[in-house]
């Protein structure tokens, strides 16, 4: 086990609680001595100040959606949870504050995003919630995985964005699929499940996506698809090399996207 | 009657060893083990009720703690807008870089830290400093009440 899943284990044991909807975030943020305020940030969406048996998470007064405040929110009571006894100095020679930060605190930002992921939805509670999905609606499992009906049943039990539903589905490998995410138009991220191996030589980060791909369409129209219509039919060459003796065979996508944030993700798998 | 207070303690004793020892006396009982209730679960369910309650109620006494924050925010931030010397003195104090560091602060998405970021930290400082003494005021008044309990 990581270091993330076994604080959150801990932190489930210590409160009694099972699933996250058990024992609100806010209880168990006030219980543990954390304030929380909303401010005007410029540079961050949040921020914790953290003593050995206190903090002050101050959160951006712009984050309106609820389902991402409470990942903030977990995230930062991940840094209270695993990070308060690091102290790594800050010395004259580093030039600001700013770039010390970001030589130095990369892994916890990981540790952080993981300790949210799995506060929120717990990987053994997130496999069952799968599994008794599918068996209450055997239309998910017809016709190809439908990823979006099942995506709306895991983002509703948990009360989490679907952004934070498809990249916990990626990462508990329940099915082979592989998230990419474009910003402005151009691939930025990509993630993949374990079980996903063959095809990440073939992504091409900082361009844009090919004109065959979901995420293409959606930034040229500026709408993505909804309703039943949001699993689409994609040529395997749309994100993936093939080569000469690969046939381009059919994969599915499914593409959420902001238009506020120029934002996209494609979660993509075969029937 | 040294004797005498030891004999009459006997049949005690005898009780208890028979309910401890002899499972003849738990013969009235229902034996939860045959039966279909799973104790264990019954338990473990209990134990961690009681534990959401306690995180309740802590979480509940740290809220009047918060409140009383909330409102030195409102006299910090008039008083940094204001230019008050005394908060401004702090506000030079703590945007020093060693100083700053020794916070520990984290972010989520850094980009910068802006000025008015720093200034705001100065805030989250303050706040745990208030936290922590409010903290200690609640704990000697604790002991205060305890030590004078144990005198009446």
């Amino acid at each position: 086990m990581l270091l993330p899943q076994i604080a959150v284990k801990k932190l489930y044991d210590d409160f009694g609680i099972v699933k996250p909807a058990d024992l609100s975030l806010d209880t168990i943020l006030a219980c543990k001595n954390i304030f929380v305020r909303e401010a005007e940030i410029d540079g961050a969406e949040a921020r914790i100040l953290m003593r050995e048996d206190s903090a002050v998470i101050t959160i951006s007064n712009r984050i309106q959606n609820q389902q991402k405040r409470k990942f903030i929110l977990s995230h930062e009571l991940g840094h209270f949870v695993m990070h308060r006894f690091n102290q790594l100095m800050l010395t004259d020679t580093d030039e600001t504050f700013d770039s010390w930060y970001k030589n130095n605190f990369v892994d916890q930002e990981v540790e952080a995003n993981l300790f949210a992921a799995e506060y929120l939805m717990p990987s053994k509670l997130f496999e069952k919630v799968c599994k008794s999905v599918c068996k209450d609606h055997p239309e998910i499992l017809r016709d190809g995985l439908d990823l979006p009906v099942l995506m709306d049943a895991i983002a509703r039990y948990f009360d989490v964005s679907m952004t934070a539903a498809f990249l916990r589905f990626v990462d508990c490998g329940i099915h082979p699929v592989i998230a990419v995410g474009c910003k402005d138009g151009i691939v930025s991220w990509f993630k993949w499940s374990s079980d996903f191996p063959h095809y990440i030589h073939a992504f091409n980060r900082h361009l844009p996506p090919r004109p065959e791909s979901v995420a293409s369409e959606v930034f040229k129209n500026g709408i993505s698809y909804s309703g039943l219509e949001r699993k689409q039919w994609i040529p395997k060459s749309a994100w993936f090399s093939t080569g000469s003796r690969d046939r381009d065979s059919t994969f599915y996508e499914y593409c959420i996207y902001s238009e506020r944030y120029g934002y996209s993700i494609s979660l993509i798998w075969e029937p | 009657m040294k004797n005498r207070t030891q004999g009459s303690l006997l049949p005690q004793w005898d009780e208890l060893f028979s309910i401890l020892y002899e499972p003849e006396a738990l013969r009235d009982e229902p034996d939860l083990r045959v039966s279909s209730i799973n104790v264990d679960k019954i338990v473990e369910k209990n134990t961690r009720l009681f534990l959401q309650l306690r995180a309740k109620a802590n979480a509940e006494a740290n809220s009047a703690r918060f409140e009383a924050a909330k409102n030195f925010i409102v006299k910090m931030q008039e008083g940094l807008k204001n230019n008050v010397a005394a908060y401004k003195q702090l506000a030079d104090e703590i945007l020093s870089k060693p100083k700053f560091a020794q916070l520990s602060p984290m972010f989520r998405n850094l980009d910068q830290v802006s000025k008015s970021d720093s200034l705001d930290m100065l805030i989250d400082a303050k706040i745990l400093d208030l936290l922590e003494q409010l903290q200690n005021d609640v704990k000697s008044e604790f002991n205060d009440d305890a030590a004078s309990s144990n005198r009446g």
